[in-house]
């Protein structure tokens, strides 16, 4: 594709002549750009970090970015992959930031490490056996914590393959790799998720394919 | 070279099985795992369970951004006071959005547009408007003196006349799209061409069809007679459909300047504005949009969408249009730019809404009395004064006290004692309440709980049982001069009453001893004579609020 063609073809993409308006400096555009994309972003900073409140911050602090580099601003690629590439920077660094700052609290009294803090969901403990009728709010704190579990950027390529819909070519696009990387990250990272959420893949009630599913069956 | 991640733990993986649940991988090496799967019941074990291990994600709850998201992201955009710039690193997000001289962009674009024109790139520009006006012989001399409507030229390319571009104007469709600036004069350096670019235009216009010369003419000459505010409004319009038109896909560039006449081009404009408008919606609001049944819903669906983001750009424009000519030396509007009204705004706040501005809001904790807004209009309260004071947003600030003020009007206190706001301070027995209340025994704290400690809310809720005091309660709250406060006895001896007609003053005093009547006639006097009432109104003339902070409200 020549540079001209990818530019007019770049130039019928409505979110990148929004983009060249805010270039322009004009922010009736930024502002539609904070409308159209502000769901599908606070969306995934918020699988990445687990926190809404987070996620709006961090969500904010992308579109403020885009806002502060709009003069260095090329329509090269899609403008959703410049804004996830934003995205991805701010939120691996939001959770090495995290994890840095997590020490014990000071306040805690006693050893017991599953206590939860106020307002978070309580997991079950991955050890005792998951009873077959697991509330959904239990289940999806059950799959936060496998996701928290991930390293950070496992997490932002799950996120990005999962809920953006998005391919490896263009997650390596956003995250920086080759797509052979991302292949690799994203073996890795569904392995770890496998191991962590085996004991919970079969809470919709089917049943597991094992050998002994006849002779219950038989029983019953 | 961009990097492949090294190993990250010890896990077995299956990069090919992953790949290919995820459908990345090629034919050959997609047939390989799939003979892989069939035959090897671990390995579908294993598939069945990376699939379903990444369809429990789907458990997970989606936030959604705040309904005030929009707002205070581009609230952080507002500039920053001047004397706090400079060595403030952390607002230069703020400090490159400072207002920027107003960019000409119509020049530059247009002159593209004049060139398609003149070199018929395509045919259909040139031809369109060529097509009723081929007599070139008649070609009228141009006169060189009227450079006016040569440096206007390029903004009527596009325009049949000057009933279209009222049309255009009053559809309200390039409202948004250019931000409501004085429009500098016609004279000013910004506006000038270069000598290249004028003998170009002069071609340019030559070239046209005598006819269609003289209607530019009167195009401009009627845009010129108007006032020099009313021109601007349609300067604006013109330039923002200019470069509206500059920005559009060919095929629909061709739709808008192939049309037949005036009315067609409006018609397609209109029509492919919305179809960008629709294509552009976020992706929840398209899911939305596909679930909606019928035809009815879906039109009201596309109307309530299309009424919310006007009324966003309306306040957003509003905004922007009030900051540069409000704002004092040192960056705050009226009243914040005065110490004396600001420190009044501040204690009306105390008063009115029950709540110090200064306080640390708790956003976990309840709102506890006498504070009488809502959580979310205390955190919305607390962020824009927040972000008034420390990073000069006082527009923002202000709007949201005119809004508060409004949703929870209040009534001015009584000079001596408590304002009633608990039962104990009723000078009603609990057993004419249970009587009015229709509550036959127990507690009656309850029925009351929402506006307890609450002045004047709870009072009022007490008047609302026996609205025409059929009981002959006595008055719940100061209902005549020498009830009020010294400052608001003083404000209506000297302030309100000599202002009042007689009729008005009659009025008034019908209204002597009555509560919560004889107040309120009291506020919607003294409003009607822009004055503020200590204590009771936002401090400072009524109508300057309003033209101040007041985000208009757009033709529906």
């Amino acid at each position: 594709m020549t540079g001209q063609t990818s530019a007019m073809m770049a130039l019928r993409d409505p979110d990148i002549r929004l983009m060249l308006r805010v270039r322009a400096d004009d922010r009736v555009a930024f502002a539609e750009i904070v409308e159209r994309y502000q769901h599908r972003l606070v969306g995934i900073m918020g699988h990445i970090v687990g926190h809404s409140t987070e996620a709006e911050d961090l969500a904010q602090e992308v579109f403020l970015r885009v806002y502060r580099t709009r003069h260095k601003y090329t329509p090269k690629a899609k403008f959703s992959t410049w804004l996830f590439t934003i995205a991805n920077n701010l939120a691996i660094n939001a959770i090495r930031d995290k994890r840095r700052r997590t020490v014990l609290p000071l306040e805690v009294q006693d050893s017991n490490f599953q206590g939860f803090r106020p307002g978070e969901a309580r997991a079950p403990d991955k050890s005792a056996p998951p009873t077959q009728h697991l509330q959904q709010e239990e289940l999806a704190a059950v799959v936060r914590r496998a996701l928290d579990d991930l390293n950070e950027r496992q997490r932002v390529a799950v996120v990005l393959n999962k809920f953006e819909d998005m391919n490896y070519a263009e997650i390596a696009d956003v995250m920086g790799l080759t797509t052979k990387g991302v292949k690799s990250l994203l073996s890795r990272a569904r392995a770890k998720l496998r191991e962590a959420l085996q004991p919970y893949i079969y809470m919709d009630g089917m049943a597991p394919p094992t050998d002994t599913d006849d002779e219950e069956h038989g029983e019953s | 070279m961009t990097p492949t991640p090294p190993p990250e733990d010890d896990l077995p993986d299956d990069p090919d099985l992953v790949a290919y649940l995820d459908g990345e991988l090629d034919a050959d090496d997609s047939r390989s795992v799939e003979s892989k799967i069939a035959l090897d019941a671990a390995v579908r074990a294993k598939a069945a369970e990376y699939k379903k291990t990444f369809d429990l994600l789907d458990f997970l709850p989606k936030p959604e951004p705040s309904p005030t998201f929009t707002t205070r992201t581009l609230t952080r955009l507002q500039p920053v006071p001047a004397n706090a710039s400079g060595s403030t690193p952390g607002l230069s997000v703020s400090r490159l959005a400072m207002p920027a001289p107003r960019r000409r962009l119509w020049p530059e674009l247009c002159l593209w547009l004049l060139a398609l024109v003149a070199a018929g790139a395509g045919g259909f520009f040139g031809h369109s408007f060529a097509r009723p006006y081929l007599n070139p012989s008649e070609a009228e001399k141009f006169d060189r003196a009227d450079l006016s409507l040569i440096h206007d030229l390029p903004l009527y390319a596009g325009v049949d006349d000057f009933e279209f571009l009222k049309k255009l104007r009053e559809a309200e469709l390039f409202d948004d799209e250019i931000p409501a600036a004085p429009r500098a004069a016609a004279n000013d350096d910004d506006d000038k061409i270069s000598l290249v670019s004028q003998e170009k235009l002069i071609a340019q216009f030559l070239a046209y069809p005598p006819v269609r010369q003289r209607q530019l003419r009167e195009l401009h000459k009627r845009l010129y007679e108007l006032p020099a505010n009313e021109r601007a409004g349609y300067h604006r319009t013109l330039e923002a459909y200019a470069v509206w038109l500059d920005r559009l896909p060919d095929a629909d560039r061709k739709e808008v300047l192939n049309a037949a006449d005036g009315a067609d081009r409006l018609d397609a404009v209109l029509r492919i504005r919305e179809r960008i408008w629709r294509v552009s919606l976020p992706p929840s609001q398209q899911k939305a949009l596909k679930t909606v049944a019928t035809v009815e819903e879906r039109t009201q669906f596309l109307k309530e969408l299309r009424e919310r983001e006007q009324t966003f750009r309306r306040e957003w424009t509003f905004a922007h249009s009030q900051w540069q000519p409000n704002k004092s030396e040192d960056q705050k509007p009226w009243p914040f730019s005065d110490p004396a009204l600001a420190k009044a705004v501040d204690d009306y706040i105390r008063k009115a809404f029950g709540v110090d501005p200064a306080v640390v809001v708790d956003r976990k904790g309840e709102v506890a009395a006498p504070c009488r807004l809502t959580k979310e209009e205390l955190v919305e309260l607390k962020y824009r004064h927040d972000a008034a004071l420390k990073e000069g947003y006082w527009f923002s600030y202000g709007a949201c006290l005119l809004q508060l003020a409004e949703q929870h009007p209040t009534l001015p206190e009584p000079g001596k004692g408590k304002p009633m706001t608990m039962m104990d301070q009723s000078p009603l027995t609990p057993m004419l309440v249970r009587k009015l209340a229709k509550i036959d025994g127990g507690n009656i704290q309850p029925r009351f709980r929402s506006t307890l400690g609450r002045w004047p809310d709870f009072a009022l809720e007490i008047h609302k049982l026996d609205p025409n005091n059929k009981e002959k309660l006595p008055p719940l709250g100061p209902c005549k001069p020498g009830d009020f406060t010294d400052e608001l006895d003083v404000f209506l001896k000297d302030q309100l009453l000599p202002k009042l007609t007689k009729g008005e003053r009659d009025k008034l005093d019908a209204q002597l001893g009555k509560w919560p009547e004889y107040p309120r006639m009291m506020l919607d006097l003294a409003r009607a004579k822009n004055l503020g009432v200590p204590g009771a109104t936002l401090p400072g003339e009524p109508k300057r609020w309003n033209d101040q902070f007041r985000i208009p409200v757009g033709k529906k």
